[in-house]
């Protein structure tokens, strides 16, 4: 059985409906939706393409654990993952919007203090983890300056807030 | 999703946040400097830098020890700067020295009235810097002498800003012991407890006695108040103390090892004794201000470490009496792989700094006879044990639930192997995670490795005929040492030493211990005119090492900020 989807630039997609019940959000609407589309206007069709991708290499996981918050944060990431989340920097960021969006993160659960993620399979709750892993990566390691490059970030500082910064910084070091 | 180009600037905060917690501090403190979005949220967001500082295991430099949360975000913002400014330093190939002071003994008195109690207590070095502790920010050394008289010394100028002698023990006074701890409040306040003899009509008894500081630490005053005192029924071995609970063992009659004893307890405000659950005799004892840790030997010769909750005053209890016994405390026991025939010479030491949720006890061992320093590491759950205490202060715990297992012990990770030098003496940091030792050397000076290592002082000092290099210090991590399997396939049973003077095979665990060894850059008065110490000691806070001469003269060498 399966179930259509249909994304903000109105692509249809044709889903299994074993896994596009394993995203949150739209399992929450395939109750009330009957035959109709699930509209998804915040997803555009390029990334629910990869999201599905990662579900259905995904599928079969075990369970995630539940993350009450205890658990340590590696940044490692498995060489499928790897290779999945190779994108450009927009379409890295659409990825972890989109999941947050979906609510494809276990923390969300965490932070509504509704354990939810028990219900949902390892492809629900990592996809967005995966991203944001790799923005960490990328930043580990780099200056301030370094950043902004790599994330074409404008440095807003007014000359006053630079001077307070060197400050704060004098102050740490004690120099 | 929208028309604004994505950045990461401008993604909700949330997923910030999300990022913020896969970062070390280095990238946090670097991330915080990227743009004012970020400056902004690093300076208004508690999560931006906890989860960082939670999983770090490190000590942290903020004002005290109480949860990371309940500080405001600047100061998270500042301790996370200071750390990644230490932390680049001691993992740099040479850790530079950013700043020293020696400070020669006998220490120059602060004001007239320390000088004249100097008068009347002239004691030897050895005698009157007998045990120590040192301010973790490194702006205080508290010494009790061997005769029972407190020294406070403070670091910044290196005087002597107080002798306190209301307890000075008379020469004769046989089983008299120096045991002492202190819960210093942030740079300003304190209170210690230490062993006395309470002098009475009907006769002396043992006893300890409360005491409350007020440290100025611009002028180095020192003020201290007698808050009371305790009959122990026995010279303490071993105390310490939190702002609600005072702690104490008294040794064991005829027991195999000197230092064991009963755990006692008694509420800090009102000096009232509190019944405690069966512990096993203590050889080591660590309170927070939520649990206390002791490490014990049982009837049957096996090492455990034993943690208990302590009831917060934040929770009601279903029967107001639970709060003067607490017997009905649940002790949570986990046994460590340790042996031998001469456990009643080993010693420990509990390295754990309380951060109030996950965070890690590692306790340090060492058997004689073994000839390595092992430290175990226990994952530690604290809000699983928080929530636990509440339930059976409570009355909600039920006997049916099964007990929840709150530690994760790794079985002696890591060993740190010794040398067959006897300057060879390991001394963990207060995270348990590093150590430092010195090296004695008879080397020729200058020579080529000096402008490396060896700082110029101040004051040029002559080059006198025939100087040599004679101390070298040290670091290593202790993650990066072998596992504890390895050290003992590798090292002969009968010499569990290293010998500098032989071959290790590369990928061994004595080869792994040498190359992880880092040595510190030290003024020239230190590395060309000691040829032996009394005391070595590390302050993670600030990133201070302490080097004590059998002179008494005390070298302060600064590796993060003071």
């Amino acid at each position: 059985m399966s179930i259509t989807i249909v994304t903000s630039d109105n692509e249809q997609f044709c889903v299994e409906k074993l896994v596009a019940q394993r995203i949150a959000l739209i399992e929450d609407m395939v109750e009330n939706a009957g035959d109709r589309p699930i509209p998804l206007p915040n997803v555009t069709a390029s990334v629910l393409r990869k999201i599905l991708e990662y579900c259905e290499h995904h599928k079969n996981d075990p369970l995630p654990p539940y993350d009450d918050g205890s658990r340590s944060r590696t940044t490692h990431i498995s060489e499928w993952d790897q290779k999945f989340i190779t994108v450009d920097q927009e379409m890295l960021f659409e990825i972890i919007l989109a999941a947050n969006y979906l609510e494809m993160k276990p923390l969300l659960y965490v932070r509504l203090n509704v354990p939810r993620v028990q219900c949902l399979t390892a492809c629900n709750a990592v996809a967005g983890d995966i991203g944001c892993k790799t923005v960490a990566n990328m930043i580990k390691g780099k200056s301030p300056e370094e950043i902004r490059k790599l994330f074409n970030i404008v440095n807003n500082f007014t000359p006053e807030e630079e001077a307070q910064i060197r400050k704060e910084a004098e102050w740490a070091e004690d120099r | 999703m929208g028309s604004q180009e994505l950045r990461l600037d401008n993604l909700p905060e949330s997923i910030v946040l999300e990022i913020c917690t896969y970062l070390d501090l280095a990238a946090l403190v670097a991330l915080a400097q990227v743009n004012r979005a970020m400056r902004v949220l690093s300076r208004s967001t508690t999560s931006f830098w906890a989860a960082a500082l939670y999983q770090c295991g490190l000590v942290i430099p903020l004002t005290e020890q109480r949860p990371v949360e309940t500080f405001e975000p600047v100061e998270l913002a500042q301790a996370a700067h200071r750390m990644t400014y230490r932390e680049a330093n001691f993992q740099s190939p040479v850790p530079q020295l950013r700043g020293w002071k020696k400070i020669r003994w006998p220490f120059e008195p602060l004001n007239a009235s320390v000088a004249e109690a100097v008068k009347h207590n002239t004691e030897t070095p050895e005698g009157a810097l007998y045990t120590h502790l040192i301010h973790e920010y490194a702006e205080w050394a508290f010494f009790i002498s061997s005769l029972n008289i407190l020294r406070t010394v403070h670091l910044g100028s290196g005087k002597l800003s107080l002798i306190w002698e209301r307890d000075k023990y008379h020469k004769t006074e046989e089983g008299a012991r120096i045991a002492w701890a202190i819960d210093l409040i942030g740079s300003s306040e304190g209170l210690m407890v230490m062993n006395c003899i309470l002098r009475r009509e009907k006769g002396n008894t043992y006893g300890i006695r409360l005491l409350k500081f007020n440290l100025d630490i611009k002028s180095g005053e020192v003020g201290i108040k007698e808050l009371g005192s305790y009959v122990t029924g026995g010279s303490a071995t071993h105390l310490d103390i939190s702002r609600r609970y005072i702690f104490f063992v008294v040794a064991l009659p005829g027991a195999q090892h000197d230092n064991v004893g009963e755990i006692s307890m008694v509420r800090l405000k009102d000096l009232h004794y509190l019944q405690l659950p069966s512990i096993y005799p203590s050889i080591e004892l660590s309170i927070a201000e939520e649990y206390f840790i002791s490490v014990g030997i049982s009837p049957n010769q096996q090492i455990w470490v034993q943690i208990a909750g302590l009831p917060s005053p934040d929770v009601e209890p279903k029967d107001s009496t639970m709060l003067d016994s607490l017997e009905w405390l649940p002790v949570h026991s986990y046994l460590l792989p340790i042996g031998g025939d001469d456990l009643d010479q080993m010693t420990c030491r509990i390295a754990h700094w309380y951060i109030g949720s996950k965070g890690t006890v590692n306790v340090w061992a060492y058997l004689p006879s073994d000839g390595t320093r092992s430290t175990f590491t226990l994952e530690f759950d604290i809000d699983a044990l928080r929530r636990l205490t509440k339930r059976y202060l409570t009355g909600r715990y039920t006997d049916e639930e099964p007990m929840r297992k709150l530690f994760v012990v790794e079985k002696d990770a890591f060993r740190a192997v010794e040398e067959t030098t006897k300057s060879f003496v390991v001394t963990p940091s207060l995270s348990g995670k590093r150590f430092i030792w010195w090296k004695r050397v008879d080397n020729p000076f200058p020579n080529d490795d000096n402008p490396l290592y060896i700082v110029e002082m101040d004051s040029p000092v002559d080059v006198g005929e025939g100087e040599r290099e004679t101390f070298q210090l040290y670091l290593s991590m202790v993650e990066e040492l072998a596992p504890a399997s390895q050290t003992t396939t590798d090292v002969d049973e009968e010499e569990l030493k290293v010998d500098r003077s032989k071959h290790y095979d590369n990928g061994s665990a004595t080869s792994i211990r040498l190359k992880t060894e880092k040595r510190l850059q030290i003024p020239r008065g230190l590395a060309c005119r000691v040829p032996d110490i009394q005391l070595l000691l590390i302050f993670e806070w600030s990133g201070t090492v302490l080097v004590q001469l059998v002179s008494g003269d005390i070298w302060v060498l600064q590796y993060g900020k003071h």
